[in-house]
C-alpha cells in the first residue's frame, strides 16, 4: 500500500462520526486537533464520496472495512434525508458496485428521474454525471435491459443538451444566466461519467468524446499544473482561475487524466505530474498544500481575498466574456490559502489512486518530507 | 414490382444522385410507372426552416448553394450538372408523386397501404415511423454513408474520416431502431488524395442510387442476402460540433487518411 493512501485513509479516519456514520463536511486541524463540521447535506455527499474511495481502497486490498454494512447502516440513518438527485447517482454507484441489497430500490428512483425530462432538464452537471456513473455501473453490473435503457437515455440526454459540441465543453446548467459558465468539478464528473459510459458500453463515440475533452481540457491547465475554476463553454475561455483547489490537483483530475492516459491520450501523464506537484509548493504562493506536520493534512485552496466572493466572480466573469479576454492570474497580495479540509478529498485520492502502480513520487509522497506512515493496524474502522 | 420511393423537402429537390436513381430505374425492362410513386414527408415551411438551422445560417446557405452536387475546380465534380426538380423529373418519366406533411400522418400510412408496396426506398434521409416499416412486404430500404454494423448514427461520413476508417455506403432494411436494420448490401467509397467532404458526400449519394438500383435488380430476381447486425458490434455516433469538424477538414486539407485511392486507379 502507498504512503498516500496510507495517510489519507489515516485522516479520513479523524473526520469521521462513527455514531452518526457520516464523514464531516469540513474538518479544522489546530496542531493536533481536529475539529469537524457534519451538518447536512454536504456530509451527507461527502460521506457517499468516501464511501466510494472506500470501496476501491478495500477491492484493491489496502483497507480492510465492511463498506456494504457501513452502507447500510449510513442508509438505516441517514438514508431519508438523501434527496439529492445526483447524490442518488453516486449511492447507486456504491451500491451497485458493492452488490448492495439496496441497489435496485436506488435504482427505480434513479431511473424514475431519467423518465421525467423536465427534472432531469432543471439538474446541473454534476448530479447528471453522477446519476450516469450510477446507471452505468448499475447496468454493467446487472445486465437488466431497462439498466441499460436507462444509461443509454441519460447519456443522449447528456450529449444532446449538455454538451456544446462547438467547443467540447459541457454546460453547468441549462438556465440561461448560468448557461456561459462551466465549473472544473463538474466538466470532471461529466468526462468521468464518459470515460465509464465507454467502457461500460465499449461505446467508441462516448470513448471519442471523452478523448476530445480531455485533450481540451488539457489546453487549460495553467503553468504550474494549475486547473482553472471556472470557463466560458461559448467561448472555450478561462474566466477565473481561483479558488484553485487541492482536491482537483491531486484526484479529481486524475479522474479523468487517468482513464486518458490508458486511453493514450497524448499529454496525459506530463498534466498529472504537473498537477500533483501543485501541492507541494510548486504553486503561485511557493506555499506546501500538503503538509506532513504535526499531522497529514490537506488544504483546501487557493482563493483570492475579500467577501462577496461569488458574485465578484460572476461579474468578472461577465465582463471577461463581453470583451471576449481570457482571464489572468491575480497578484499574490490578493490570494490566501484556505486552511481547512474536506472528507470527500481524501476519499476521492482513495478512489483515484488505489488501483493505481504508477507516479510512485506521488503516491510514495516523496515530495513530502517527514511523514511517519501509519502504522498498518490503525487502517481499520472497525 | 411496386415500388413507393421516399425523400423529402420537395422544393430543394434537386439532388443528382436522385435524378440518375429516377432516370436509371424508368429503363429497368421490369419497371410499370403505375407500379411506382413517389412519396414526399416534411413539406411544410417550418421544415425547410428546420433544415437551415440544423446546418446553421451560413452552412445552410452553402448547402442549398450545393444541393445539386458539389462546386469547385475539381474536375472529379465539377462535370456534375445541376439536377431538375425530382418532382418535374418524376412527372417527365410519368410517375406519380404524393406529398404530406409527415410519412407518419393517418393520410399518408392510408395511401401507402392502399398503394400496397412490395418495397419501399428511402431517399429522405429522414426518420421513418415504424408504422411505414411494417407496410411493405421486403421492408424500407435505406442507404447509410458508412461502414455497419461498426458506425451507426448521423454524420458518418465525417466520422469515418475522423475516425481513420473507409467509407463504405452501406444498404440495410430499416429496423425500428436507430441503424439497427438488417444489411443487405455494402460498397466501398473511394477517397482521393485532395477531395473536400461535399466530393466524398458526392460519391456516398451515386453509390447509395447505384446501390438502390441494384438492390431492386437483386430483389427482382430473388436473391436478396438479409446479415443481421447485433447492437454490440457498433456505437451509435451523433452530429459533430465545430471542434470536430475542423479537425475533420484539417485531416482532409494535409491528406492525413489512410485509405485514399490513387485517383487514376480506375476505381473512382
Amino acid at each position: 500500500m502507498s504512503k498516500l493512501i496510507q495517510a489519507s485513509f489515516s485522516l479520513l479516519q479523524k473526520m469521521y462520526d462513527p455514531n452518526r456514520c457520516l464523514f464531516s463536511h469540513k474538518t479544522d486541524m489546530d496542531g493536533a486537533t481536529y475539529t469537524s463540521d457534519f451538518s447536512y447535506p454536504q456530509s451527507l455527499r461527502y460521506t457517499i464520496n468516501v464511501l466510494a474511495g472506500l470501496q476501491r481502497a478495500q477491492e484493491h486490498h489496502h483497507v480492510r472495512w465492511d463498506v456494504c454494512g457501513e452502507l447500510d447502516r449510513f442508509l438505516n440513518l441517514n438514508g431519508q434525508h438523501i434527496t439529492n438527485a445526483g447524490d442518488k447517482g453516486l449511492l447507486l454507484y456504491v451500491a451497485a458496485h458493492g452488490r448492495s441489497q439496496h441497489q435496485f430500490r436506488i435504482f427505480t428512483e434513479v431511473r424514475d428521474l431519467v423518465d421525467q425530462p423536465a427534472r432531469l432538464r432543471a439538474l446541473n452537471l454534476q448530479e447528471v454525471s453522477w446519476m450516469l456513473s450510477g446507471l452505468t455501473e448499475y447496468a454493467a453490473v446487472s445486465q437488466k435491459p431497462e439498466a441499460v435503457t436507462a444509461a443509454e437515455d441519460l447519456f443522449q440526454f447528456m450529449d444532446r443538451c449538455l454538451l456544446n459540441k462547438d467547443t467540447l465543453l459541457p454546460y453547468h446548467d441549462l438556465s440561461l444566466w448560468r448557461r456561459p459558465f462551466t465549473t472544473f468539478g463538474g466538466i470532471v464528473y461529466f468526462l468521468k461519467a464518459l470515460a465509464e459510459y465507454a467502457a461500460a458500453f465499449n461505446n467508441k463515440y462516448a470513448e471519442v468524446i471523452f478523448k476530445e475533452g480531455v485533450s481540451k481540457m488539457l489546453e487549460f491547465q495553467g503553468p504550474r499544473g494549475e486547473w482553472p475554476w471556472f470557463y466560458n463553454v461559448f467561448d472555450s475561455k478561462v474566466v477565473d482561475w481561483y479558488p484553485i483547489f487541492s482536491v482537483h490537483q491531486d484526484s479529481m483530475a486524475t479522474l479523468f487524466l487517468l482513464p486518458a492516459l490508458d486511453l493514450g491520450v497524448a499529454g496525459a501523464a506530463q498534466a498529472i505530474e504537473k498537477s500533483y506537484r501543485w501541492l507541494f509548493g510548486n504553486n503561485q504562493l511557493g506555499q506546501p498544500m500538503m503538509v506532513s506536520s504535526p499531522d497529514f493534512f490537506i488544504y483546501r485552496c487557493i482563493h483570492r481575498r475579500g467577501a462577496l466572493e461569488r458574485p465578484k466572480r460572476f461579474g468578472r466573469s461577465a465582463l471577461l466574456s463581453v470583451i471576449r479576454k481570457s482571464a489572468g492570474f491575480a497578484a499574490n497580495r490578493q490570494l490566501e490559502v484556505v486552511k481547512h479540509g474536506r472528507s470527500y478529498h481524501p476519499g476521492w485520492i482513495l478512489f483515484a489512486w488505489s488501483p493505481r502502480k504508477d507516479f510512485t513520487e506521488f503516491t510514495d509522497l516523496r515530495m513530502l518530507p517527514g511523514l511517519d506512515a501509519p502504522a498498518q493496524a490503525s487502517l481499520q474502522l472497525q | 414490382m411496386r415500388i413507393a420511393i421516399l425523400s423529402s423537402l420537395p422544393w430543394l429537390d434537386r439532388h443528382s444522385y436522385k435524378n440518375f436513381f429516377l432516370e436509371e430505374l424508368a429503363k429497368k425492362p421490369w419497371f410499370q410507372r403505375s407500379d411506382v410513386v413517389l412519396v414526399y414527408g416534411r413539406t411544410k415551411l417550418s421544415d425547410y426552416i428546420k433544415e437551415a438551422r440544423r446546418f446553421g445560417i451560413a452552412d445552410g446557405l452553402k448547402k442549398l448553394r450545393s444541393l445539386s452536387g458539389p462546386k469547385g475546380p475539381r474536375p472529379a465534380v465539377s462535370r456534375v450538372k445541376k439536377g431538375k426538380r425530382l418532382t418535374a423529373l418524376a412527372a417527365e418519366l410519368g410517375i406519380a408523386t404524393r406529398s404530406f406533411d409527415r410519412l407518419g400522418t393517418p393520410e399518408c400510412l392510408s395511401f401507402l397501404k392502399a398503394f400496397q408496396p412490395d418495397v419501399i426506398c428511402n431517399l429522405s434521409g429522414q426518420y421513418v415511423p415504424s408504422r411505414v416499416l411494417a407496410i411493405p412486404r421486403h421492408g424500407v430500404f435505406s442507404g447509410h454513408y458508412s461502414l455497419l454494423p461498426e458506425l451507426r448514427g448521423g454524420d458518418t461520413v465525417r466520422w469515418s474520416i475522423f475516425l481513420d476508417r473507409p467509407v463504405f455506403v452501406c444498404h440495410m432494411v430499416l429496423a425500428p431502431e436507430m441503424d439497427m436494420g438488417d444489411i443487405v448490401r455494402m460498397n466501398p467509397v473511394p477517397v482521393v488524395r485532395g477531395d473536400r467532404l461535399e466530393d466524398i458526400y458526392y460519391r456516398c449519394q451515386m453509390t447509395s442510387a447505384k446501390g438502390h438500383l441494384h438492390l431492386l435488380d437483386d430483389l427482382e430476381a430473388g436473391r436478396i442476402t438479409r446479415v443481421s447486425q447485433r447492437k454490440e458490434q457498433g456505437s451509435l455516433f451523433y452530429r459533430m460540433g465545430r471542434h470536430l469538424k475542423l479537425k475533420v477538414d484539417e485531416a482532409l486539407k494535409e491528406n492525413r487518411y489512410s485509405h485514399y485511392v490513387e485517383a487514376d486507379s480506375g476505381i473512382v
